[in-house]
């Protein structure tokens, strides 16, 4: 059974927290917790995950505001996970973010510098594809798959035992400039946790969007216009800066660009490190030139904004709710002649939101109120996975169930649809603090032999139809499934072991038995010479019975086991060990004129006690004589 | 199954050549520096530790120090390879970038299909050190190279016998070089893999392991039905060196270890005081206005040699000497070894994360302290100074800016053969081998705790199996050389599979002695990520049924007096008590018990019933 509760970001952006129990008696129930992330639509204590639901969890991944205030102050011991460019760029966000609150709001009860570098102390780095056993622990396996989305970004895979987890994080199906797409393995997980952010959009084709985006910052650069570009301090700032850095080499542009200092720029440092995250072609070009070495791109500084003329600034943050991009947002706003594009997705509640939604007029804080006046532009930029890129996704990695976060409402609930009509797989969209129970079958761990697992596999023979006319060689399939047996062993503190039973023999610890039957039925003959189909029998009336007793086994047994195998010519036939044959000449005896010798292991009693049945009710006894004669 | 682990190539040949100057001959443009010489690599390029072989040409008396030198092409000597039906080869697995310098042999030029795998920066800078050696020693035009491959073509085809049966090579296998256009095919086809990544090869479970040797250095383990073998390479526990440390997981629970590219050092020098050496040495040099050379790979040891002496000679007031990085590739590899911090120790792991360069070579770079070239031309004049440090290629002083930099040795080669082909040499040479390699000591010591059923060394560098033998005394030590082959048992019990839940509650096992046994009558159900019992669909007629248990033949004889009216039974035993026979007359009975074996004969199906209820009821029926 495993049980799914996000903790934020059930039919929400933002604020990604998902809480998972996977495992049975087996492996022991584990807690995984992915993603750590804090809302950007609040300023108090909703703002954080409700970690109120937890006792007891283990680990997580990339969306990670929060981390600091689960681990320093919640208490958390256990492990944490995340990959390299994440766990290098994690405490300069959150610094940042830090420092904004609390330093510029003047914010308390929120994390500190040091509980953000002790955080960080207990977090492991794992690498793409590298598959983690938790705390040596082979019951719980983790893998990190490539997400695209921003630097660093992963989907995880997490089994236990027979049951799996894939929790996709943000992630992006199509490259960018600066990005690979998102790829996973068909691991077939009982669950998939997707992001669904757009879930509902289809974007056009991206080289349409950068055309469009160049041609809206050149236009109004040449009307000596301002364009603030509000984005976060990794994916997008990068790939827009990409974009505008080669659009103004190969138009000789001079109007200046900047970005915002500290955060940016240090960003840029990273990209500069990570280069193998980013993608090939970037990659393979490094050498002669780091993309991320930006000529035409400096840094911001605060005086810039009241000086006159054209120029383009990245600004972070994104949503336009605090820091710079708020701060020059102000400053430009009330001037028709500036422009503000909106590359990504704006919380409800946020000045950024207000703005793409055409308010006039916009509370900036509690005091102030401004006049929006400057053209206000959006395009889809962000890093996420549209609706095609979210099924392509649950195609590839082929999920018994979906569940969708990150994502609002009613969007999702269109998803949904989408989704159980096209994969028809089970699809939840939980709201926050709503439990999950999907049931997975339980598995209990069994070793088997490796001689009888061989055996077992080498035995395995495509189903032709021989017999017949033509194979139609449309009916081959795969085997997938192979009959075996074997003899189950249970010892104390032990893993039950299935053996082949020779091998069970040969134990000393487990003296089988093999016995051997061999006895004759008798039969009255008068039965059989009376049939006219044994008239040509008479000289030897046995070779009639065994026909006899043939054809009526056969007709019965092919009902009951249709692929056995019987072996007969005249003067006996087989069925596993079970013989049925004319008494051997050398057994001389009266008693054997009228008798067949029926042989057979104890394996295969039951199936020697069905025939024997069988053969009793075609083949009466005798009347007994009186005195019969035994030799000796 | 076959696979193939490594594929390098062995360049000591080269010492028969006369060095080649890629520049042109009238250009020396840096004479009369005078150098110090510091040998690197010393460990071999082929990982098999192969005995010598025939020399390339009979006609050049080899070794001697006045022996004339071949002029012209250079030839090298690949592995064995026409003993091997390539297309029957399913995969290779690559340790470290230096084993893969025959790899464009086997992808171009035979009919190798199967798949090839190795680390991120194993590919990358095997890609780069394949094109050194192209640039170095390939050949200037295309035709000649031509002619080299069809050599070389008919040479693949003629095997006819084949390698895991037993093969004598006939004769030496000479080749000329590959083209880049070979090296960059031959990259594209093989598959990148991180550590702890778990392929799924057929029946096999492969895993790569930091071997701490250098940037992506790899030791496989090999899982196979639950049994490991471990194949350890070039590998270093030496601390602080910059890879990700030496990985003992790949020796958990291991069942076989196959050592190689050992080292066969005795002295354990310890690396720190080396590197001392190394600082005082050339400190003193440059002090006397004096350059300093180091013949290199421009790989490996030579990022801790830049970053040690760069921070010795700044301690020391030295710190505006200029470093230079000279070979095609010196750019690439300084560039791509610093973008590589995932594979890093922990220390340079922490640097990138702040983030600085893992690499202090850049931060050189950027200081403009350290200054790269693909050759030792003019483009280097304007930016060089003396006195200075120089690392430059190849260590076999045959060919690359080395020769350019006067003259000097390396330990792979012979240190006196190789620098005896300068005569007139006024530099002063200085010889501090570094090998970071495990050594026969060091592995033993590693496995001793761990106890491998088996363990293979290789045969040139053991000088005594015995003292190995003892250390490593729960342990089979086995030795191999050149082509030959060895079988090792597999012998792995069990795999792990799952039942389900369906199949479980279908069994009921019996209390037999300490267990509890059933009979299990199932389906194997094949899948890709784990095999699963599940119930079966078979009529139950086909379950097996055993017995357990001992026959007390004294009850059974008196259990048949009594349910046989009248009839006689009685006893024949053997003479060492381990075979009986009870007989029964009217109705005849024969039962013979022999071990764990019984035979029952009866001459009517009803008096068969009672003897079988009377045996059944002694016995644990499964």
């Amino acid at each position: 059974m495993i049980k799914i509760v996000p903790l934020g970001a059930g039919h929400d952006v933002g604020r990604s927290c998902i809480l998972v129990s996977i495992g049975d008696d087996s492996t022991g129930i584990k807690n995984i917790m992915f993603d750590c992330g804090m809302h950007m639509g609040y300023n108090d204590d909703r703002r954080f995950p409700d970690f109120s639901y937890i006792s007891k969890s283990k680990r997580f991944t990339e969306q990670l505001d929060s981390l600091p205030f689960f681990t320093e102050m919640c208490g958390y011991e256990g492990p944490i996970y995340m990959t390299h460019p994440t766990k290098a760029i994690c405490p300069i966000l959150l610094e940042d973010y830090r420092k904004i609150t609390v330093e510029r709001k003047g914010e308390t009860n929120f994390f500190t510098s040091q509980m953000i570098k002790d955080c960080m102390k207990k977090v492991t780095a794992v690498n793409l594809h590298q598959t983690i056993k938790v705390n040596g622990d082979n019951d719980l396996e983790i893998k990190a798959y490539y997400a695209g989305h921003v630097l660093g970004a992963a989907m995880f895979y997490v089994r236990a035992g027979t049951q799996s987890v894939i929790y996709t994080g943000d992630y992006n199906m199509t490259p960018d400039r600066h990005l690979g797409a998102a790829w996973i393995d068909r691991v077939q997980p009982d669950v998939l946790i997707t992001e669904s952010t757009y879930a509902t959009t289809i974007r056009d084709s991206k080289r349409a969007r950068e055309r469009d985006f160049l041609k809206k910052v050149h236009d109004c650069v040449a009307q000596g216009g301002k364009v603030l570009i509000p984005v976060f301090a990794l994916g997008r700032a990068q790939e827009l800066c990409i974009l505008i850095e080669t659009y103004w080499e190969r138009n000789n542009l001079d109007v200046p660009v900047y970005f915002s200092a500290g955060m940016t720029e240090r960003a840029n440092d990273y990209y500069k490190l990570f280069i193998n995250w980013t993608n090939e072609k970037i990659k393979n070009t490094f050498v002669n030139r780091n993309m991320f070495d930006f000529k035409h791109i400096k840094p911001w500084e605060r005086q810039f904004m009241d000086l006159p003329g054209a120029a383009v600034l990245f600004a972070t943050p994104g949503m336009l709710h605090i820091g710079t991009s708020l701060e020059v947002f102000k400053k430009w706003a009330p001037h028709p002649k500036n422009m503000v594009i909106m590359p990504g997705y704006c919380v409800a509640g946020t000045v950024g939101a207000k703005v793409l939604n055409g308010d006039k007029e916009v509370q900036v804080d509690a005091y102030n109120k401004i006049q929006v006046k400057l053209q206000v532009k959006n395009l889809s930029f962000s890093a996420h996975a549209d609706a095609k890129g979210i099924m392509q996704l649950i195609k590839q990695c082929d999920p018994k169930n979906v569940i969708l976060v990150h994502g609002e409402k009613a969007k999702m609930e269109f998803l949904q649809d989408k989704i159980k009509r096209e994969y028809r797989v089970p699809c939840y969209a939980p709201a926050n603090g709503e439990t999950i129970t999907i049931e997975t079958s339980l598995s209990i761990p069994i070793d088997v032999s490796v001689d009888l697992y061989k055996r077992t596999m080498s035995s395995s023979k495509l189903k032709l139809l021989l017999n017949s006319d033509r194979i139609d060689l449309t009916k081959i399939g795969p085997i997938d499934e192979i009959p075996i047996q074997g003899i189950l062993t249970m010892d104390q503190g032990q893993i039950p072991r299935l053996i082949d039973v020779e091998e069970a023999i040969r134990d000393a610890q487990l003296p089988l038995l093999e016995i051997d039957f061999n006895t004759l039925k008798k039969f009255d003959p008068s039965q059989l010479i009376n049939m006219s189909e044994y008239r040509n029998f008479q000289k030897d009336i046995r070779l009639a019975a065994i026909d006899y007793v043939y054809k009526s086994i056969e007709n019965v047994i092919k009902k009951e086991i249709p692929n056995i195998e019987l072996t007969k010519n005249l003067s006996q036939f087989k069925l596993k060990s079970v013989l049925i044959s004319i008494p051997e000449a050398s057994e001389k005896g009266e008693n054997k004129k009228n008798a067949l010798k029926i042989s057979w292991n104890s394996k295969d009693q039951n199936l020697a006690d069905y025939l024997i049945s069988i053969i009793d009710d075609v083949l009466p006894e005798p009347t007994p004589y009186v005195n019969d004669y035994i030799e000796t | 199954m076959n696979f193939l682990i490594d594929c390098g190539i062995i360049t000591t040949d080269f010492l028969n050549f006369s060095p080649r100057d890629n520049l042109s001959s009238r250009t020396q443009p840096l004479t009369s520096i005078s150098t110090e010489i510091d040998g690197i690599n010393n460990d071999l390029g082929w990982s098999q530790n192969e005995a010598k072989r025939i020399k390339l040409d009979p006609s050049i008396e080899p070794n001697g120090v006045n022996a004339r030198r071949i002029r012209g092409q250079f030839l090298v000597e690949a592995p064995e390879f026409s003993g091997i039906d390539w297309s029957t080869i399913d995969f290779i697995l690559i340790t470290n970038y230096k084993q893969i310098l025959a790899l464009p042999y086997v992808t171009e030029y035979t009919d190798f299909r199967g798949k090839i795998y190795a680390t991120e920066p194993t590919v990358i800078f095997g890609c780069q050190l394949m094109k050194e050696f192209v640039h170095l020693f390939g050949e200037s035009t295309m035709s000649s190279s031509m002619n080299g491959m069809e050599k070389f073509r008919s040479l693949s085809t003629r095997g006819t016998s084949d390698i895991f049966t037993g093969f004598t090579p006939e004769m030496n296998l000479v080749r000329s070089l590959y083209s880049l256009d070979d090296v960059q095919n031959c990259v594209d086809k093989i598959q990148q893999v991180r550590y702890e990544e778990i392929l799924i090869l057929f029946e096999l479970q492969i895993t790569a392991h930091s071997s701490g040797y250098c940037l992506g250095g790899t030791n496989w383990l090999i899982d196979i039905e639950s049994e490991k073998i471990a194949v350890i390479s070039s590998s270093s526990t030496i601390a602080n060196l910059h890879p990700l440390p030496f990985s003992k997981s790949v020796l958990d629970n291991v069942s076989i270890v196959i050592l190689n590219n050992l080292h066969n050092s005795k002295d354990n020098l310890r690396l720190e005081s080396t590197f001392q050496n190394i600082g005082k040495i050339v400190a003193k040099v440059l002090r006397d206005k004096g350059n300093v050379l180091f013949p290199c790979t421009m790989n490996g040891i030579m990022f801790d040699i830049i970053d040690i002496l760069g921070k010795h000679l700044n301690a020391v007031g030295l710190g505006n000497i200029p470093f230079y990085a000279i070979s095609p590739i010196a750019e690439e590899s300084l560039k791509f070894s610093n973008i590589s911090g995932e594979w890093m120790c922990e220390e340079r792991q922490q640097k990138m994360y702040m983030p600085e360069n893992p690499m202090a070579h850049k931060d050189m770079i950027d200081r403009n302290l350290l200054f790269y070239a693909a050759r030792a031309d003019s483009s280097l004049q304007e930016i060089y100074h003396e006195p200075c440090v120089v690392f430059a290629g190849h260590p076999s002083l045959r060919s690359g800016a080395t020769i350019n930099f006067i003259r000097k040795w390396e330990s792979e080669y012979d240190y006196k053969e190789a620098i005896s082909a300068f005569e007139d040499l006024q530099i002063m040479t200085e010889y501090i081998p570094i090998d970071i390699r495990l050594t026969v000591e060091e592995a033993t010591n590693i496995l001793q705790e761990l106890k491998p059923r088996q363990v293979l060394f290789p045969r040139e560098i053991v000088e005594d199996i015995n003292s190995i033998q003892q250390l490593l005394s729960s342990s089979l030590v086995t030795l191999y050389g050149h082509l030959n082959i060895l079988n090792i048992a597999i012998n792995s019990q069990y795999t792990r599979l799952y039942m389900s839940a369906a199949l479980a509650s279908e069994i009921y096992p019996i209390n037999v002695g300490q267990s509890k046994l059933a009979v299990v009558k199932a389906k194997l159900r094949k899948a890709r990520k784990e095999d699963a019992l599940i119930p079966s669909d078979e009529s139950n007629l086909l379950k097996s049924k055993y017995f357990w248990g001992k026959i007390n033949i004294l009850e059974l004889m008196n259990q048949l007096n009594q349910q046989i009216y009248g009839c006689r039974v009685s006893l024949e035993q053997d003479m060492d008590n381990s075979k009986w026979t009870v007989y029964v007359e009217s109705p005849k009975i024969i039962i013979k018990i022999n071990n764990n074996k019984l035979i029952i004969k009866t001459e009517d199906n009803d008096t068969r019933k009672i003897v079988q209820d009377i045996l059944f009821k002694q016995l644990v029926v499964l």
